[in-house]
């Protein structure tokens, strides 16, 4: 059973694209069942409607990654082999996920919520990586996810500005002149210019200024 | 600054902002608003736009943060100058104020391997957890953090 596509933890190989295709198609598919996500593009079931009526019964998230894991299996098989389609169709996917282990498992879920991902799809990448058992959340690919998709965190901070009106006043009429350049500007003045933000920093950081210049570049 | 109907506060902090780019390929009005990526030390202005899934920073900024030194996820973007491969990184960008106070938010930032456009601040992984508003008679953006 196709064990050797399960390697999708690679992030730059020819088989990461066709492994992440039939992951993100099985994820539509899944979650069309109750979510808007956008039009099924290929339909990776039975026909008889059986993900979706497995996807309606499933009453946890982890019964939500388990099916999306089944989805996902039948793609891969289907792609790989038609009778290995048939084989499968004939008994529980999940079964021959317990067979080869957690690190399948992890595989399917880490490439579900990466075609997720792509589709745009953050909440539900977030809910998929959430059904993970605590007991599966250190392996450093998950590790990574979960960072990745962290909410973010906000504190206030005292800090402060300057009003730039007159900086916004230059770059409104000088633009064209500049296009391209990396620029400096403070209270409305050309400080520095260059080719690069490396180049500019050189020149603006050694200034002695009562505060930070505005920094931009002009494309 | 300003308040909800019932009393709360909606945000703590404004700033003026940039509504036109003249050099914009498009050509039309946009809201630039004044952001300190990490420990960069300067102000950089970044387009608000809502219907981006991730905030942008370029690749320029995100080296002087060296933000590029550490592995990301790596992604493509869907971006109107085509895909764009990159990584999304968790970083802190502060959404300056000139009057309140700003805010400082723990993001993820895509990073594209090559982008010639601004940075952007998107929804996803950014603002989806600021409430902001525009008011465009006097170009002032508010925003705070949410409660």
């Amino acid at each position: 059973m196709a064990t050797q596509d399960f390697s999708v933890f690679e992030q730059s190989t020819s088989k990461r694209d066709l492994a992440r295709q039939a992951a993100g198609l099985a994820a539509i598919k899944s979650y069309s069942s109750n979510q808007s996500v956008g039009v099924g593009l290929w339909d990776c079931r039975t026909g008889s409607g059986k993900t979706a009526a497995a996807l309606a019964a499933a009453h946890s998230h982890f019964d939500l990654v388990a099916k999306l894991a089944d989805s996902w299996l039948l793609c891969e098989c289907k792609a790989a082999s038609p009778s290995h389609a048939q084989i499968a169709l004939q008994q529980n996917p999940s079964a021959v996920l317990r067979g080869n282990g957690e690190t399948a498992l992890l595989a399917i879920v880490y490439r579900v919520v990466i075609s997720l991902m792509e589709r745009e799809q953050i909440t539900l990448a977030r809910k998929t990586l959430d059904a993970l058992p605590v007991g599966r959340l250190d392996n450093p690919m998950i590790v990574r996810l979960r960072k990745t998709l962290a909410v973010p965190t906000i504190r206030t901070s005292q800090k402060q500005d300057v009003d730039r009106q007159r900086d916004f006043g230059w770059i409104r009429d000088h633009a064209q002149e500049y296009r391209g350049q990396w620029v400096a500007l403070d209270n409305g003045q050309l400080l520095a210019t260059a080719a690069s933000l490396r180049e500019l920093l050189d020149h603006v950081k050694p200034l002695q200024l009562r505060h930070s210049p505005l920094i931009h570049q002009l494309t | 600054m300003l308040n909800t109907s019932d009393g709360v506060q909606f945000a703590t902090g404004r700033a003026r902002f940039l509504d036109e780019d003249a050099n914009a390929l498009e050509g039309t009005a946009k809201v630039f608003v004044k952001i300190e990526p990490s420990n960069l030390g300067f102000p950089v202005l970044a387009q608000l736009d809502t219907g981006c899934p991730w905030s942008i920073l370029k690749p320029e900024i995100a080296e002087a943060i060296m933000l590029t030194d550490e592995k990301g996820q790596s992604e493509s973007l869907n971006t109107r100058f085509g895909i764009v491969d990159g990584q999304l990184k968790r970083t802190s960008i502060t959404i300056l104020a000139d009057d309140g106070n700003s805010i400082d938010v723990e993001a993820t930032v895509f990073v594209p391997t090559e982008w010639t456009a601004g940075n952007f601040l998107g929804y996803g992984g950014l603002l989806e957890r600021v409430r902001f508003a525009v008011d465009p008679q006097e170009n002032l953006f508010y925003f705070g953090p949410c409660t």
